[in-house]
């Protein structure tokens, strides 16, 4: 039997404690079972064939330069009831309301600071505020169109927002690809099972994207804008653009006249109306951001606020992507919607607080300890792992500038069966649904469910030796 | 209207992927002329290296393991088969949304396939490999022929398939005369050099069938540069680059280029060499002018029939500082 030696020492989405499936789980537990070890192999074996046909990869950065790695991903899938993600789907659109709320706010009236809900000193050292966006009102007042939120869970099932990523989130296509993967891999499980599709998402970004056209433009040029081939997600801005059949551009292509936007086609310039772009705001204007740019657009800014192209997300957006704000987003929910949040935050603590930041310091070991500004996992401590002179670095890095760190309790994430060397044990996850907000709002079904391979550890980006699982959100069964 | 950027990497790929098969090519049939040609008379590596762009100084002597290590596998070498296919797969990767999906998913195996082999390849997988290369890139022609659009991003596709088709099947008819000893006219070594040389442009089969048995120089280049009817003919090229231009906006200029590369009627032998020289150059100027012209020109801005809108600024409202909005 292939799931008796199997034990978690966490919740496990799949094996429930008493080592049975759980109800989602349990028709995929059962055909993983009938499959038969060997039988599983030979899957993986195809599915990583796939990838590397399909040329699935994303780049990594070491010593040695720019290295396109394949996409790494586990065949056992993750399973979620369609009841489960029912909840899921509200509390993501109600947290980005909040959240789209909050940064328009800042932005217009800063109603939010003066209420006293949000502190001023933290608005004022915040590192994506842009006093360029100030008094802008883009379409139906969203900022943050796309967000990726980071899910996981704790020891005791309940799912728990860790993170918002608005800037410019990546690993829709991951989500997407895993699935025609599993699809190809696993046809007999789709043709038994109701699994609810995921692949409705390019469509609904397309027309999220042409809805966001300056008023009174009929037939929209959309663009998607990729700082270039050297960039971790470069395979995925090829890929959406593909899927949706936008262009894919490069700063270079684009030139501002005017304060209107156009692109460089053979027949002369051509305007364009929509910037999907996936340049961070810093690279995005050498004219009103970073004067170092290379591969941004000079004068973008202007003709944004000319209200002559639509930026998405809008530039600013990120100011609610910061771990510190973060730690308002109930408040901030409450405040905007007077609604509680569906969804609860991880306990965090504001280190620029002093008596926090002394309870934190003086356990250091259980808590993990966060750059309030950083992506990708770059700069986390997580206590129980580091050693004796990481945690003095980190000590010392939290006195030094206290309002750019945040601590966490270590969330001993869930796991889920995946298929190991020595055959198919626990491994720690968390899962990053995308969500579109225009006019209306959209939650992917599932997300893309990020594995950390490595025994034990916790950290699941894929720059960091994570892999992922296809998510399949059942119909039918129940809840936990 | 296609992205100057984008033509760029559609031509380019167009290049990459002749440039491909083209070396393939002519290596599966430089390689045979040397199995028919006893001892000394059989040509070196180094005039096949040189022409697919290695520096004389470096191609002299060259070693058929080195002449494999840089000629065919080095993934960075601009000039190299596998660097070809390499440029191919980025331009591809890029430009994937105009051409049909099939085309990644012969291209890309291929690259890779191409790019696990070692240098210590032995000569018989080396030769299957080529000859999948030959075949991957004929099917992705094939893919293209039957389900691209034909829209501008075809027209820059076969122009750069065209002009980088007649430059290899120059410098090739170029190594191929070249080695011709004088006293070997008429010889049957010069029979194997000129069967060869029509192999490796994928001319044999045309050939027999329109003059029969005997090959001769006369002949072969008649085929090879007159023929308007034969589609790796640099007549044939220059009159489809021709047809591509006339639907394209600013043409002019490209079009002048690209009629100089016109030989005149007849060709004597003697004077082969440098007539094969000055089309070289003309077509690298031709591609050049038409570089110049659709990838990286100053435009001027188009009539717009709207007004620019201006409904999402709002006014600051009295009381608020005044920001140097656009400062950041």
């Amino acid at each position: 039997m292939l799931w008796n030696a199997y034990k978690s020492e966490t919740f496990d989405e799949l094996v429930s404690r008493d080592g049975l499936p759980r109800p989602a789980a349990k028709p995929i537990s059962d055909y993983i079972e009938a499959l038969g070890a060997d039988q599983l192999r030979d899957r993986q074996r195809a599915a990583t064939a796939e990838i590397r046909a399909e040329g699935i990869t994303f780049v990594v950065s070491d010593q040695h330069g720019n290295l396109d790695r394949e996409w790494p991903f586990d065949v056992i899938p993750r399973v979620m009831s369609a009841g489960e993600w029912a909840r899921i789907d509200r509390g993501l659109q109600q947290r980005l309301a909040g959240l789209n709320a909050f940064i328009g706010d800042l932005y217009g009236d800063q109603r939010v600071v003066k209420d006293g809900v949000f502190p001023r000193e933290v608005l004022a050292t915040s590192r994506f505020f842009l006093p360029s966006c100030v008094d802008m009102r883009p379409k139906f007042g969203v900022w943050a169109h796309i967000c990726g939120s980071d899910l996981v869970r704790d020891a005791d099932g309940v799912v728990f927002v860790l993170e918002d990523n608005l800037r410019v989130p990546s690993g829709v296509s991951y989500m997407l690809e895993n699935r025609s993967i599993s699809k190809r891999v696993f046809p007999e499980l789709f043709m038994d099972q109701r699994i609810e599709p995921v692949d409705g998402y390019s469509s609904r970004l397309y027309a999220l994207l042409v809805s966001l056209a300056p008023d009174g433009v009929l037939q929209p040029k959309v663009v998607l804008l990729t700082p270039g081939v050297g960039n971790s997600a470069y395979f995925e801005h090829c890929y959406l653009a593909q899927q949706m059949g936008v262009e894919l551009v490069e700063g270079s292509d684009l030139v501002v006249r005017d304060d209107r936007v156009y692109m460089r086609t053979i027949g002369g310039l051509e305007a364009v109306d929509v910037i999907y772009r996936r340049i961070g705001d810093d690279f995005l204007d050498p004219d009103a951001f970073n004067p170092a740019s290379v591969i941004g657009c000079r004068g973008l800014i202007r003709a944004w606020r000319a209200g002559n192209v639509a930026l998405v997300n809008a530039p600013g957006a990120g100011v609610a992507d910061d771990k510190l704000v973060y730690s308002y987003v109930p408040d901030l929910i409450r405040y905007y919607l007077g609604e509680d949040a569906i969804l609860p935050n991880v306990p965090t603590f504001r280190l620029f607080d002093e008596r926090q930041r002394r309870h934190v310091l003086a356990d250091l070991r259980s808590f993990v300890v966060k750059p309030a500004n950083e992506s990708g996992g770059y700069g986390v401590v997580v206590g129980s792992k580091a050693s004796a002179a990481e945690l003095e670095e980190c000590r010392a890095a939290v006195e030094a500038d206290p309002r750019n760190f945040i601590a966490q309790p270590i969330v001993q994430l869930s796991t889920a069966p995946t298929l190991c060397e020595g055959g198919i044990e626990p491994r720690h996850l968390d899962l990053r649904p995308f969500i579109l907000s225009g006019l209306q709002s959209y939650v992917t079904r599932g997300g893309l469910t990020r594995v950390a391979l490595r025994k034990g550890s916790l950290v699941v980006n894929s720059s960091q030796g994570g892999g992922s699982k296809d998510t399949f959100i059942v119909d039918g069964t129940g809840g936990l | 209207m296609l992205l100057c950027g984008q033509a760029e990497n559609v031509f380019w790929l167009g290049r990459s992927l002749e440039r491909a098969e083209d070396l393939a090519r002519a290596i599966l049939a430089y390689e045979e002329i040397r199995l028919d040609l006893p001892g000394q008379r059989a040509p070196g590596w180094q005039r096949l290296a040189a022409c697919a762009g290695v520096a004389p100084a470096e191609a002299e002597g060259m070693e058929p393991a080195t002449f494999v290590a840089r000629v065919i596998l080095d993934r960075h070498s601009p000039f190299s088969l596998l660097g070809a296919l390499h440029a191919a797969r980025e331009n591809l990767r890029r430009a994937r949304s105009l051409f049909p999906a099939e085309c990644w998913h012969t291209l890309n195996p291929l690259y890779l396939r191409l790019g696990g082999l070692g240098g210590d390849v032995p000569p018989a997988d080396l030769r299957a490999n080529l000859e999948r290369v030959v075949a991957a890139c004929r099917e992705l022609g094939g893919h293209i022929a039957t389900g691209m659009l034909r829209d501008e991003g075809y027209a820059f596709f076969r122009m750069g398939v065209l002009l980088e088709r007649s430059d290899m099947m120059l410098r090739v008819v170029t190594i191929v005369a070249d080695t011709l000893i004088p006293g070997d006219q008429g010889m049957p070594f010069e029979n194997v050099r000129w069967i060869g040389l029509l192999k490796s442009v994928g001319a044999y089969g045309t050939y027999r069938h329109r003059y029969h048995a005997a090959t001769d120089f006369g002949s072969a280049l008649q085929l090879l540069l007159f023929e308007p009817k034969f589609p790796r003919s640099l007549t044939y090229a220059l009159d489809e680059v021709r047809d591509h231009l006339a639907v394209l906006p600013r043409h002019e200029d490209p079009r002048s280029a690209l009629d100089a590369c016109r030989p005149a009627c007849t060709v004597e032998r003697a004077a082969f060499g440098g007539l094969a020289n000055q089309l070289l150059e003309r077509l690298a100027h031709a591609s050049s002018v038409l570089e110049e012209t659709y990838f990286s020109v100053a435009l001027p801005v188009p009539e717009r029939s709207s007004a620019p809108h201006a409904h999402v600024k709002r006014p600051a409202a009295a009381g608020e500082p005044a920001l140097d909005l656009l400062r950041g």
